[in-house]
């Protein structure tokens, strides 16, 4: 067993297994409403989103996880907004914001000179680069947004399921629905370092999916 | 509408009848006017409106049990932040023996026939404790038994004080069990008392060319 436990003796190693456990249950927790609500496409879509916010931040010299909020915040409204007009529907107003957004990436990356080595870290994760702050960044957002998940499951669950009720009851749905986002693309933001923006899909959308072969029942999905 | 009314809205296709009913639940915003329910505005009562919706419009497939259901009728009186306790379950459960579904609360809704899936979101009606109940096309592709199961508790609403509005394209309903009938074509033909304002008269002003049809139909002999 020694070949299985021995990497484990490292740092990065032990770094890299703290990161992906808390990673790992907070995309399937977040994934269980990116499912039900059918928002698997809005998940990849902000994952290429927040790329102009990883450059920027990359360029200042900060932390990525600073621009990719700001701009995975501004996904998240900049889709509720405009799939509230009943004449753009929701996955084309998802179309539009992400497109734009990673073009004005790439527009931004192309004025820079040496930046290409990283893009490559973007687009599959460092997982093994992951440092003690990040671990600590991480497991701090994972508990504030699977803390705002549980306090609002009862919520949620009824807009995923019956938004005509959600609506005549009188629960403010626009909010619920941004804010539904926001932690998604928080999620997203906090995975982007370690997975990477392809992966983080998979992440989000395989363990709910295949919870819900195994149970009727969202208590247990989640 | 007084408390206790038995509304029926009738009209073709098109004439509106849903878009009132979602204007009236506050899901749809009115472009002039506004509704209001113990004359206050409906978004300050939104918790007593019950909402049963058409069949069609809900996803069986989404992981909830009946009792799920039900129990989603309790949450705006729950409040934020507050679970649903044994009291609520409780209710729930007696809210499904009363609909003839005891002790299939564990079941999924998909596992359910029409009628009962119906039956599922009368429950959920039942435990809000509502003061106005919005059906949309309730007697669609339902039985006899069913039938007679939606019309006890229409009347039990209806004498608990409580308003019921009944979207419909069944005719033969509408003079039996309701008290006022609204007549809509995109415009509001008629509102009034039943014996009074379902006449053939009327009929023939909201359903136009398609009169013919209920012209055949015995229904109008019988008139007081």
């Amino acid at each position: 067993m020694s070949w299985l436990t021995e990497p484990l003796q490292y740092g990065f190693m032990q770094r890299a297994m703290m990161e992906v456990v808390i990673i790992g249950a907070l995309c399937g927790l977040v994934g269980c409403f990116v499912v039900l609500r059918g928002l698997a496409f809005v998940g990849d879509a902000l994952a290429h989103a927040v790329f102009p916010g990883v450059v920027l931040s990359y360029i200042a010299g900060q932390s990525i996880m600073i621009g990719a909020f700001v701009f995975g915040g501004m996904t998240a409204l900049g889709i509720g907004i405009l799939s509230r007009s009943r004449r753009v529907s929701e996955d084309s107003a998802i179309g539009v914001v992400f497109a734009a957004f990673f073009a004005l990436g790439v527009v931004i990356l192309s004025r820079q000179g040496g930046f290409n080595r990283d893009l490559g870290s973007l687009l599959f994760g460092n997982i093994l680069g992951v440092s003690m702050d990040d671990v600590r960044i991480t497991a701090v957002i994972a508990v504030v947004v699977a803390g705002m998940l549980l306090a609002l499951l009862k919520e949620f669950t009824l807009l995923a399921f019956d938004p005509t009720m959600a609506r005549a009851a009188g629960y403010p749905v626009f909010a619920l629905d941004v804010l539904l986002l926001l932690l998604v693309s928080a999620t997203i933001v906090v995975s982007l370092q370690t997975v990477g923006n392809i992966l983080i899909l998979a992440l989000i959308v395989t363990p709910p999916a295949t919870a819900r072969l195994l149970t009727d029942r969202l208590g247990r999905a989640c | 509408m007084a408390p206790g009314a038995i509304v029926g809205v009738i009209g073709p296709n098109g004439s509106g009848k849903s878009t009132l009913l979602k204007a009236i639940a506050g899901v749809l915003r009115p472009h002039t006017g506004q509704v209001l329910l113990d004359s206050a505005p409906i978004r300050e009562r939104a918790a007593r409106i019950a909402f049963v919706p058409q069949r069609e419009e809900v996803n069986w497939d989404f992981p909830v049990t009946a009792r799920d259901v039900v129990m989603m009728g309790r949450y705006r009186a729950l409040g934020w932040l507050r679970w649903p306790g044994r009291g609520d379950r409780q209710r729930a459960d007696v809210a499904l023996e009363r609909l003839g579904l005891g002790g299939m609360g564990h079941r999924h809704i998909s596992q359910f026939s029409g009628g009962q899936q119906q039956r599922i979101f009368l429950a959920r009606a039942l435990v809000q404790e509502p003061r106005l109940v919005l059906l949309d096309e309730p007697f669609t592709g339902i039985d006899v038994q069913n039938r007679a199961i939606l019309h006890d508790l229409i009347r039990e609403f209806a004498r608990g004080g409580v308003t019921v509005l009944v979207a419909t394209h069944d005719l033969d309903e509408v003079r039996e069990t309701t008290s006022h009938v609204i007549c809509l074509n995109r415009d509001m033909v008629a509102f009034g008392p039943t014996p009074t304002t379902f006449t053939p008269a009327n009929l023939r002003a909201t359903f136009g060319g398609q009169v013919a049809v209920f012209e055949q139909v015995p229904i109008f002999e019988r008139a007081p």
